[in-house]
């Protein structure tokens, strides 16, 4: 049988995907090594994990979103954070109960709820997920800031602890690493191919007979698990509840989503990659911040993203060659209606 | 293959449906091993009427195929047995149930090959063939099951191993087809439905379909098959229903199936005179065809596989393109317009003794040649703007003045068009879905002419419009090829050549099949021509 047994390093390189965020990762790290080498000592990685973690998990909970297609890109993420962020900080915590499994449960849930009243909407009325994650995203940064105007609250002290974390190898890195091999578990169900082949093309997947309804709800009940673990994760970070702090998240996971190589068209992305493209947009943050910028260090994070993100995406358009075939073949396609039944 | 050649039923069901049996037209069979039953089925899409009132049936272990002309209702047919579309009125049983959406469909035993090559993009081999396979959370195959199936057929399809961990867009075409041929076949299927699915076959993979086709017949299974190639219906079909205009006008057994009373069906007496009747008003060809030429087209390539295409226009002559969907006439016409590019060729409009080569939409516009759409809502008009905005489109940059435009000449300009094509209308800045679609096309074709065009290429531009708007526009189409313009003229409403064109090309394969003028001009000798039978002895040339 052909291509049963493939050789690993083939397989890898035959990622276009994942080049340009590896080679990201590799500059950054180079960079790091030179002008911010307290990175690669025990208590900088931690902070690295720490600072990481919760854009890492964010941008997990928008890719399947993303592979669900068609211009899947969730823009609730930063204030679903924050929303939970509170509810943990402020609902969860004065009842009682303040334990890690009450808290992750309780996290899960209030993500998973969120993610499928979207995915309702986007799968059963089938409006645009850009449109209803946007109107999601301002009723919950609107929400947060009524329900809490100023940042305040405590977070559980386990939590708390595991955000001050002075060693890698504390629950800040088992965490994420349990998410992620959640995810690659996840990436092998035949579910988890039906999101995928029915973001590559919903027509030929609902005439194969891919029931794309509880699909396209089940890719948001994915993204809620992951939401809800990465605002545990941001809570320890912050150790408080903040009405304002998360919703950047927003805009940095989709930076990360596409430096991680996922296509906003739908039906490509991968774990990988958009966890690599995540500690990219990190790690430039960091290398920026070794450089004394004062008071102007957020812009030019900003700036340096910003351009990033350009430059990663240019180059790897020339890479895959895509600008010149993308163009006739999106004409052809749009010969072809889009939705199925008519 | 499918369910295997050991089934006991399959000897005496291939036996009891050979070639000879006759059955009344249109009346279904109610032996026990009838598959498929529709009856009295209508479907509409708006104004079309796709089906009406059709009936159908296919039997156990027999090879059915469905003909007709293009929008005669075939697809819908497919499209039905699906379970993607549902009947407006009438009934779909396969089997006694009724597939009621593709998954249902599919349970059912029913696999339907559809005329577009429906594959997910960024999926792989094995993802594509599989895909709908597995339920919502667990896989009703093992991976190195559906490895072992998915070799073996397409070993056997396409004659060579395949990787089945190749991306799909990687594949040529042909590959693709075989590979959604092959994922109708993996599910075991009871009745296969195949809409077009050799369009993209070469001669030598259309003998292993046919192999397929006979294996799947031997072991119990009903094979519908919509072609538009005469000459597969003779060499592998047990019966053949005639479509015409949604409505099943007759079924042919065995031997009765010939080219002759296919098209006679396709073609019945009565249509045939409502379609004299059409166009006779003005049954004279413009008669002064000037020396001149005004459009060349040379060694035009449409696809890589395809003959050269060679055409010369003159100065007041209407040529007709015709064809089978998906047979190049089409591309062509937006190939000559500039929208498309062609693989090789070219295009040149003459005037006044110099060349103006078109190799896009601005050097057309240039060489003034004007592209009329006949899709109005996909390529003709700004459905959300004003009847006077889409008149204006065309004509704010060659009016403006200083990059401002000039509304009071272009409001001239679209007066003198409405009078000239007597378009009726109540504001003019209304929005243009206000108007019926004959006077949409006018408003389309009047952007065309305000622009003085040398060359006009028509895209089916009688698509949905009423009839009294059609004679306004073949009227309209003589009086401008009287004043010395080119017209190439597209339409897939056949009876429309007559009396219209001086010269119909009809494509074939992506290339010129047969050239037909003055009175060889006839709806039966273009329709023969589309499916491959020329006046020089039915031979199918695009079979070579």
């Amino acid at each position: 049988m052909p291509g049963n047994e493939r050789p690993a390093v083939r397989v890898l390189a035959e990622q276009r995907a994942l080049v340009t965020p590896v080679i990201l990762f590799g500059v950054l790290l180079i960079i790091s090594a030179w002008h911010g080498p307290h990175l690669f000592t025990s208590d900088g990685l931690a902070g690295a994990v720490i600072g990481a973690a919760p854009l890492v998990l964010a941008t997990l909970a928008i890719t399947p979103v993303a592979l669900a297609g068609p211009a899947g890109v969730d823009l609730s993420i930063g204030p679903a954070m924050t929303f939970i962020n509170i509810a943990v900080v402020l609902g969860l915590a004065p009842l009682g109960f303040s334990g890690p499994a009450a808290v992750f449960v309780f996290a899960i849930a209030l993500g998973v709820a969120l993610e499928v009243a979207m995915g309702t909407l986007i799968a059963v009325l089938r409006v645009s997920t850009v449109v209803v994650t946007l109107a999601v995203y301002l009723v919950l940064d609107g929400l947060n800031t009524v329900i809490l105007p100023q940042p305040g609250g405590t977070a559980p002290a386990w939590l708390a602890n595991w955000g001050s974390a002075s060693s890698v190898l504390s629950p800040i890195l088992y965490v994420p690493l349990a998410a992620f091999v959640l995810w690659t578990l996840l990436s092998r169900t035949t579910f988890f191919r039906n999101v995928r082949l029915m973001g590559a093309n919903d027509r030929t997947a609902f005439v194969s007979g891919v029931p794309l309804i509880p699909t396209r709800i089940g890719a948001h009940v994915i993204a809620g698990v992951f939401a809800g673990i990465a605002s545990v994760m941001f809570t320890g970070l912050i150790g408080s509840a903040d009405p304002t702090a998360g919703a950047s998240y927003t805009l940095s996971a989709v930076t990360a989503l596409v430096i991680g190589g996922a296509s906003l068209g739908g039906g490509r992305a991968k774990g990988l990659g958009s966890v690599l493209g995540a500690i990219d947009i990190w790690l430039i943050s960091y290398v920026l911040s070794t450089f004394n910028f004062g008071l102007n260090a957020s812009y030019w994070v900003q700036f340096a993203t910003g351009a990033v993100l350009v430059a990663a995406l240019v180059t790897g358009g020339i890479v895959t060659g895509l600008p010149a075939r993308g163009w006739w073949r999106g004409r052809q396609r749009g010969m072809v209606p889009a939705r199925p039944g008519r | 293959m499918a369910r295997g050649t050991t089934d006991p039923r399959a000897q005496t069901l291939s036996g009891e449906a050979k070639p000879g049996v006759v059955r009344t037209p249109g009346t279904p069979s109610k032996s026990a091993d009838q598959v498929v039953a529709l009856s009295k089925v209508s479907k509409s899409f708006g104004e079309t009427h796709a089906l009406r009132a059709c009936s159908f049936s296919a039997r156990a272990g027999e090879v059915h195929a469905i003909i007709g002309e293009n929008g005669s209702g075939k697809s819908t047919l497919a499209k039905l047995l699906a379970g993607v579309l549902h009947p407006d009125k009438g009934s779909v049983r396969v089997n006694g149930a009724e597939p009621t959406n593709p998954r249902a469909a599919r349970a059912m035993g029913i696999a339907v090959v559809f005329q577009e090559i429906l594959v997910a993009e960024g999926g792989t081999v094995l993802d594509n063939l599989f895909i709908g396979d597995d339920g919502l959370f667990r896989a009703r195959l093992t991976p190195r099951q559906k490895r072992a199936r998915a070799g073996a057929l397409l070993d056997r399809l396409v004659g060579a191993p395949l990787d089945l961990d190749m991306l799909i867009e990687d594949l040529p075409l042909n590959m693709r087809q075989w590979i959604v041929i092959a994922r109708a076949l993996l599910g075991k299927p009871c009745l296969v439905v195949f809409d077009e699915a050799t369009a993209a076959l070469d001669h030598s993979s259309v003998e292993r379909f046919f192999d397929v086709v006979r294996e799947l017949k031997a072991s119990g299974a009903s094979v519908l098959i919509v072609t538009h190639r005469i000459h597969e219906l003779t060499a592998i079909c047990d019966r053949a229903t005639v479509l015409s205009d949604g409505v099943d006008v007759g079924t042919l057994a065995g031997t009765e199936i010939t080219e002759a009373r296919l098209l006679q069906l396709m073609h019945g007496e009565a249509p045939s005179q409502a379609r004299d009747r059409l166009v006779g008003d003005h049954k004279a060809p413009a008669a002064r065809v000037g020396a001149e030429e005004a459009l060349v087209v040379s060694r035009l390539l449409l696809s890589e596989q395809a003959g050269p295409v060679d055409l010369v226009v003159r100065a007041g002559e209407i040529v007709g393109l015709a064809g089978l969907e998906g047979h190049g006439q089409v591309e062509f016409i937006q190939t000559v317009s500039g929208i498309r590019r062609p693989v090789a060729g070219e295009i040149t409009v003459k005037r006044d003794g110099s060349g103006y080569a078109v190799d896009s939409v601005t050097s057309a516009d240039r060489a003034r040649l004007a592209y009329i759409p006949g899709d109005r809502k996909a390529e003709g008009v700004f459905i959300n703007l004003s009847v006077f905005e889409n008149f204006g489109i065309a004509c704010y940059r060659r009016t403006a003045r200083a990059g401002f435009i000039d509304r009071r000449r272009v409001g001239r300009m679209f007066q003198e068009q409405v009078q000239a094509l007597s378009i009726r209308l109540g504001r003019r800045a209304a929005p243009i879905n206000s108007l019926s679609g004959g006077n949409q096309q006018k408003v389309v074709l009047g952007r065309a002419l305000a622009t003085e065009p040398l060359v006009l290429a028509l895209n089916d531009p009688t698509r949905g419009v009423d009839i009294g708007a059609k004679r306004d526009l073949y009227v309209l189409l003589h009086t401008l090829a009287e004043k010395g313009k080119a017209v190439l003229f597209l339409s897939n409403e056949i009876e429309e050549f007559a009396g219209l064109c001086n010269r119909v090309v009809v494509f074939r394969s992506q290339s010129v099949f047969d050239t037909l003028t003055g009175e060889e001009i006839t709806a039966d000798a273009v329709l023969a021509a589309m499916f491959g039978y020329s006046n020089a002895g039915g031979l199918d040339r695009a079979r070579q």
